[in-house]
């Protein structure tokens, strides 16, 4: 159990997140613990109360989301927590690929990708193999 | 003496006449040398003056006879060299009375000396084997007038037949012989003029004379023209006609008459004069004298002038350009065409053309414009042709293209000014609707791209998602159930159509980004590295032959160009045995060529030629692209100033060839 990852996904997508779920479940059950917030503030204050070795070593997050998008939570948690765990990866997911959304995204030093919003068993490939090196089941 | 007289001896009775009268000439003579004799005596002794025979009747009369025709008379003794003047000769050589000396060289020195020597030898010859002489000479007088002199001269001799004096006569023939020169001069001036001149017997009217001009362009000779009249040389005009206007000139009313005719050649051809006909009285005739010139050239020019006028008329009415002349731009003068005024709706002249009232025409936001031009015309010679509203009469603005030109004097200041103005008010009209229109296309155009985009985008999450949740239940369920299998199918159908329409909208959206040199090489290993897989499971070979190594270009372009065109030669020669695909890179023209040639399954052109480029048109059924990998390489190919070509041959290869334009390095 202590090897399993945590990964926090933000993503207002309801349908996101339960197939998130639902994917992370049944194809990297042992590898990964994937924690899924709809609001980015709620995501904040998870992370305020988070235990220092339980604390996510990725964030997935998505830009356009109601009250706090993408960009101003990242300006959050980079004031907050990013002294403290400089080796937490933010990868960006969008469905937008607006080239200033990306070059202004990039400009965060916690973050490390910049992904387009495909299904998420791609996405889910993709980023895992390469940020984590975690294959699937 | 003999009796026999009669008539029929009328030559002895001849011969006796004849030698009575021989007889008294001899003794005339004797009696006259007698007479010279004893006045010479008198001359030598008492100096007395000679006057010539004076004493009896007839010398009186020959007196007389001489001083009515100026001739005077003179004697010359051989052997003295003795001269003998009277009053007369001394006055034809120039001598004041008394001034003569009587000597051989007083006499000779006013002969002109080119006639001296002339003279010297006939009278010579005279003196030698003659009786008389006559002889033609020059005198110069003392004030250098030049005399023209004819002499006569008589030998006299003695018994023995020696020749002891001359007596002759002289007389001054000057002014004959002036007026003589002056006729031949004026002859032969009349001869050579450059005009025609005929003389004509106004009865008749057969050439008498007509000078070497005429004789020339008529090609008759002289003789053949005293043979015609000249109605045979004016075919076109009536007898009567000629014949009046010669009536009229003895009518004294005009001293001349002039007409205007074809004058016939001798070789049939005609040329156009003027002829002047005079009156005149040469001998006893009347004659008539014309004065013709040939004027054929005048005619041709004043025609071809005429032409002109009427063609450059014709031209500024025809024309629906009105034209406008500055003739003197120093003054404000100008001059509108009717058209010019028609243009403008102004009544024909109820505005003075003026350069004033032109300017006011001029709309005022235009008038910058146009100022600015004619300054620029005027002093750096660029052209002057504008686009500028002018007032048209009904109050409203109308659109004129207004051209002009000046002309330069020989110092190179403008002098005058001339152009037209052209009604495009319509056209004008026409363009501001396209615009308005073209505005109105584009902004569609642009909601429509972005409206696909979104919409593109906006389905691409929950055609993932659709996808996904397809996956989950199916990885749930583990029975193979036909209906969910199928909806899987159409969901991963719709993802590949969503996926091909977003790269093809993002192609067409993105602008012009940062241009660098690419490696061709660089990049093929990039992508062979991605397809590893699918190289290594159909064990195709890769080859490359890159002669042009970089190119300046948009990298993704490129990048997406040699992925597309490698993933279908992979699809091509999947199924073949020893697959090979050939990249390669050369310069042509102001292109590179990137080809990729393999050895698959080809193409079959003539069916598909028209539709392998186009979006979404997917030439094998059974090939699991979106169809638009080549529409996209043709995008991308052409938006950057080149092409794609392809060639291929059904089983046994496929040739993509992309020509691409290379960026220069300062290019965005």
């Amino acid at each position: 159990m202590k090897n399993k990852k945590k990964i926090l996904l933000i993503d207002d997508d309801d349908i996101n997140n339960y197939i998130a779920e639902e994917w992370a479940r049944s194809n990297y059950q042992h590898q990964v613990d994937l924690v899924i917030f709809a609001d980015a503030v709620e995501a904040l204050q998870f992370l305020v109360q988070c235990d220092e070795e339980d604390f996510p070593v990725l964030i997935l997050c998505d830009l356009k989301m109601p009250l706090v998008d993408g960009f101003e939570f990242i300006e959050n948690y980079e004031q907050k927590f990013l002294d403290k765990h400089p080796h937490t990866k933010i990868v960006v997911l969008s469905s937008s690929i607006r080239q200033d959304d990306m070059a202004k995204v990039k400009d965060y030093s916690s973050v490390a990708d910049f992904v387009s919003k495909l299904s998420i068993q791609e996405n889910f490939k993709q980023i895992f193999e390469q940020h984590l090196h975690i294959h699937a089941n | 003496m003999n009796k026999k007289t009669g008539p029929e001896k009328p030559s002895d009775f001849q011969k006796i006449q004849e030698e009575d009268r021989i007889r008294q000439l001899v003794a005339k003579i004797r009696q006259k040398e007698e007479e010279i004799q004893s006045l010479r005596q008198q001359i030598e002794k008492k100096q007395v003056k000679f006057t010539g025979p004076s004493t009896d009747e007839m010398h009186e009369k020959i007196d007389l006879l001489m001083r009515a025709t100026q001739i005077g008379i003179w004697e010359w003794e051989i052997q003295t060299g003795v001269i003998l003047w009277d009053e007369r000769t001394k006055s034809v050589f120039g001598f004041s009375d008394q001034e003569f000396d009587g000597s051989m060289k007083s006499y000779q020195q006013r002969i002109h000396p080119a006639d001296l020597p002339r003279m010297q030898e006939i009278i010579q010859e005279a003196v030698e084997r003659k009786t008389t002489y006559q002889v033609e000479h020059r005198v110069i007088w003392p004030d250098q007038q030049i005399r023209y002199v004819i002499g006569h001269g008589v030998v006299i001799r003695n018994e023995k037949g020696e020749a002891v004096k001359v007596i002759g006569t002289c007389q001054d023939f000057t002014d004959l012989q002036i007026k003589n020169e002056k006729l031949k001069r004026f002859g032969k001036l009349l001869e050579s003029a450059y005009s025609e001149i005929y003389i004509l017997d106004a009865q008749t009217l057969t050439f008498l004379e007509v000078n070497l001009g005429g004789r020339i362009n008529l090609g008759y000779t002289q003789e053949e023209l005293t043979q015609k009249t000249l109605l045979d040389i004016i075919p076109g005009y009536a007898e009567n006609t000629i014949r009046q206007l010669i009536q009229s000139l003895y009518d004294k009313t005009p001293e001349e008459v002039s007409f205007e005719s074809n004058f016939l050649r001798k070789n049939g051809s005609f040329y156009h004069v003027l002829a002047h006909l005079q009156l005149s009285a040469d001998e006893d005739r009347r004659v008539v004298i014309a004065n013709v010139q040939d004027i054929t050239e005048e005619v041709l020019v004043k025609k071809q002038l005429q032409k002109n006028k009427m063609r450059l008329d014709l031209a500024i009415q025809g024309t629906s350009d009105g034209i406008w002349d500055w003739p003197d731009m120093k003054s404000n003068r100008m001059w509108w065409s009717p058209k010019f005024y028609e243009l403008l709706g102004i009544p024909e002249f109820s505005v003075d053309a003026t350069m004033e009232n032109f300017q006011k025409l001029i709309h005022p936001e235009d008038k910058e414009t146009f100022m600015e031009q004619m300054l620029k015309h005027v002093k750096q010679d660029q052209p002057y042709d504008i686009e500028i509203r002018l007032k048209h009469q009904n109050g409203h603005y109308r659109w004129f293209r207004s051209r002009g030109q000046i002309f330069r004097n020989e110092k190179g200041n403008p002098v005058r000014m001339a152009g037209a103005i052209s009604d495009i008010h319509m056209r004008k009209k026409a363009e501001f609707q396209l615009k308005n229109t073209n505005l109105r296309l584009q902004k569609t155009n642009e909601y429509l791209d972005n409206f696909v985009f979104t919409v593109a985008h906006d389905l691409r999450s929950p055609v993932a998602n659709l996808k996904s949740l397809v996956a989950l239940f199916k990885a749930q369920v583990d029975q193979y159930d036909p209906i969910v299998s199928r909806i899987d199918l159409s969901v991963e159908r719709l993802e590949q159509t969503l996926r091909g329409l977003v790269q093809i909208l993002d192609v067409q959206k993105s602008k012009q980004k940062a241009i660098k040199s690419v490696s061709f090489s660089q990049m093929l290993d990039k992508l062979k590295k991605e397809m590893e897989e699918t190289i290594h499971e159909t064990q195709v070979v890769i080859r490359s032959d890159f002669k042009i190594a970089h190119i300046s270009y948009f990298e993704p372009y490129l990048e997406s160009m040699m992925r597309n065109l490698l993933s279908n030669a992979l699809k091509y020669t999947r199924s073949r045995d020893n697959p090979v695909i050939i990249l390669s890179t050369e310069k042509h023209q102001e292109f590179v060529t990137l080809r990729v040639t393999d050895n698959g399954i080809g193409i079959d052109l003539e069916r598909f030629k028209h539709k392998i480029f186009k979006p979404f048109e997917k030439i094998s059924p059974n090939s699991s692209g979106q169809g638009v990998g080549l529409h996209l390489i043709k995008t991308m190919v052409e938006k950057n100033g080149g092409k794609v070509e392809v060639q291929s041959k059904l089983e046994e290869g496929t040739t993509f060839t992309v020509f691409l334009k290379p960026y220069s390095k300062n290019e965005k």
